[in-house]
């Protein structure tokens, strides 16, 4: 009976101390289930081997510098969420990559630094035209109305590849279609560093395993690292690891971002309803 | 009396629905297009009609095959792309697949210098079911400036294949830049004729997907003339079932009562996207001569990572005269 009483304590207690360990997610879970928040990001790539080439990069190659698609770089990123509304952002070298939606439009355009300060690129057709002799028209934006049935199709993927994935274990984003992977808390605890860890796992049917470890340092999201191992038909085994850097993820969208810098002229022909 | 008029407004109504059933029926096409590809004998081309490419599905006992035609000023020429056969899968190079190749890369090129958003890409073309869709229902006559000058005449004056074992398409030592994961899409048919060929073995899904089912026939105008049409809808459901879009097709037929024109469009959240437009010149079990034999070309064996393939001297297989 002892025993009993024993074991069950024992259990329970296990049961308490890994729940209070695993719900460190939980803030930031809130946060992207309720679409306000400001996520700034540092993506390292591992890999050097894996090639970043397309098939298209391998045509075009011929005639750009061959260089900028050989490895896919280390880059720089930034989500604010704020409702429906959104803003990411990718650094590549000198590039952002930036993206507004607000309203049910897009609005991609680029942001560069140069000698004279920071410049921005809209997306307007004819920019580049290589027989446009007359003033290039750089600094307008067409938006885009938002493309439901991608969304629809494979979700909010904000930030794009192993950042949404990183994104999508903490929020599960259930509209959307495509199934998508199940991750599961398979283990938590503390480093002798001090900071505490969460592992999420997925398997797949033909021995697949991805791995993903959040790090909190009291509490606050710092780091995310992956691994991701795919088993091929002979056996063998290959796999791909990564590594999130977060600088910043707060409950708080900064809306500076959601405006279109004023450098950039909306040339947008919206519906006759307006925006 | 009460019975007659029971009885009267009930035999009306069987006459409403009767006669309203004939004026609505599908198109009597449709069924002869749906059982021509169900008996696996048939022959399929679609694309823009005029100079220029399209493509073409053609089956024969257990036999597939797709490819380009090309239309020229004087004729039109065939050029077989991918061939399914005894459990064997063949791939050619020749200058319709490189022309086609071009065609899908300027079109990348001119996105990627345009800086067209992430999102744009789906849109556009339904890319989902099939590579060679992208371009299938629509033709750009703006050849990017590679394409155009760079390009032009370096194309293979013969056609070459390469062949792989069914068995080996998991090979994980296959070279990644063949892509032969991709031979099986490329056998489909366009996704647009998925209210003809579901159930295809070759015909992509896509999430949540369920078979185009016929609601009406109308009239429809396109290019400024009224033309008879079948509507289909296939909805698209959630896991627990709920309907979150509805994918609308428009099958065109003309005056003589064959299809020439399919039109996909998506009804989401209040929206109505374009997703496809697909112009069929034929549907027919008539196989043209020769369009299913296989091509006059040297057959070497896939690359699979051996000393030959690294030393760039691949095995010939087969050499078809």
């Amino acid at each position: 009976m002892m025993k009993k009483i024993l074991m069950a304590g024992a259990v329970s207690m296990l049961l308490a101390s890994s729940s209070a360990m695993a719900g460190q997610l939980d803030t930031y879970k809130n946060m992207l289930a309720n679409k306000q928040c400001t996520i700034k990001y540092e993506y390292i790539y591992q890999d050097e081997r894996d090639k970043f080439v397309t098939d298209i990069n391998r045509y075009v190659m011929k005639y750009t510098a061959k260089s900028e698609t050989e490895e896919k770089p280390n880059f720089a990123g930034v989500i604010v969420l704020s409702g429906d509304n959104s803003y990411t952002e990718r650094e590549l070298g000198p590039n952002h990559y930036c993206e507004i939606k607000k309203d049910g439009y897009v609005y991609p355009f680029k942001r560069f630094e140069t000698d004279k300060g920071i410049k921005y690129q809209g997306n307007k057709e004819g920019q580049h035209g290589i027989l446009a002799f007359g003033a290039p028209s750089d600094n307008k934006v067409e938006a885009h109305p938002v493309n439901d049935l991608r969304e629809l199709r494979y979700g909010n993927e904000y930030g794009g590849g192993e950042i949404a994935t990183m994104l999508d274990v903490i929020y599960k984003d259930e509209t959307a279609l495509r199934p998508g992977k199940v991750y599961w808390l398979a283990a938590s605890g503390s480093l002798s560093s001090g900071l505490t860890y969460e592992d999420y796992q997925w398997a797949g049917a033909n021995g697949d395993v991805d791995l993903i470890r959040y790090y909190f340092n009291q509490g606050a999201l710092t780091k995310i690292a992956s691994v991701h191992y795919v088993k091929k038909s002979d056996g063998s085994v290959s796999g791909k690891h990564y590594v999130v850097n977060i600088k910043e993820f707060s409950s708080v969208p900064d809306e500076n971002y959601l405006k279109l810098p004023e450098a950039l002229k909306d040339v947008t022909k919206y519906d006759k309803e307006g925006k | 009396m009460k019975w007659n008029n029971k009885w009267l407004a009930g035999a009306l109504s069987l006459q409403i629905l009767l006669g309203s059933s004939i004026a609505f029926a599908e198109q009597p096409a449709a069924e002869k297009y749906r059982s021509i590809i169900q008996s696996g004998n048939f022959y399929v081309e679609y694309g823009p009609k005029g100079w220029g490419l399209r493509d073409y599905v053609v089956a024969q006992n257990g036999v597939r095959m797709s490819g380009l035609k090309l239309e020229k000023m004087f004729g039109t020429t065939g050029y077989p792309a991918v061939r399914y056969e005894n459990g064997k899968y063949y791939k050619f190079v020749n200058k319709g697949t490189v022309k086609r190749d071009e065609e899908i890369a300027n079109k990348e090129w001119k996105s990627y210098q345009n800086y067209e958003s992430y999102q744009d890409a789906v849109v556009v073309s339904d890319t989902y079911n099939n590579a060679i869709v992208r371009t299938g229902g629509m033709r750009s006559f703006d050849v990017g400036f590679f394409g155009g000058i760079s390009g032009g005449g370096e194309y293979p004056k013969k056609t070459t294949g390469v062949v792989l074992e069914e068995s080996n398409l998991n090979n994980p030592y296959l070279n990644p830049d063949a892509h032969w994961e991709k031979v099986r899409a490329r056998l489909s048919l366009p996704a647009a004729l998925k209210i003809f060929a579901y159930n295809d073995p070759y015909m992509g899904h896509e999430y949540g997907e369920n078979e185009p089912v016929f609601t009406e026939s109308g009239q429809v105008e396109d290019n400024g003339k009224q033309r008879i049409c079948d509507k289909y809808t296939s909805v698209l459901k959630d896991n627990k079932g709920n309907v979150k879009a509805e994918m609308l097709y428009t099958a065109i037929y003309d005056e003589k009562g064959n299809l020439y024109k399919i039109n996909k469009v998506c009804k989401i959240n209040g929206k109505v996207l374009p997703v496809d437009e697909l112009e069929i010149v034929t549907i027919t079990d008539v196989l043209p001569e020769k369009a299913i034999d296989m091509p006059k070309s040297k057959i070497y064996a896939a690359d699979t990572g051996t000393i030959t393939d690294l030393l760039k001297n691949p095995t010939l297989v087969e050499e078809i005269k």
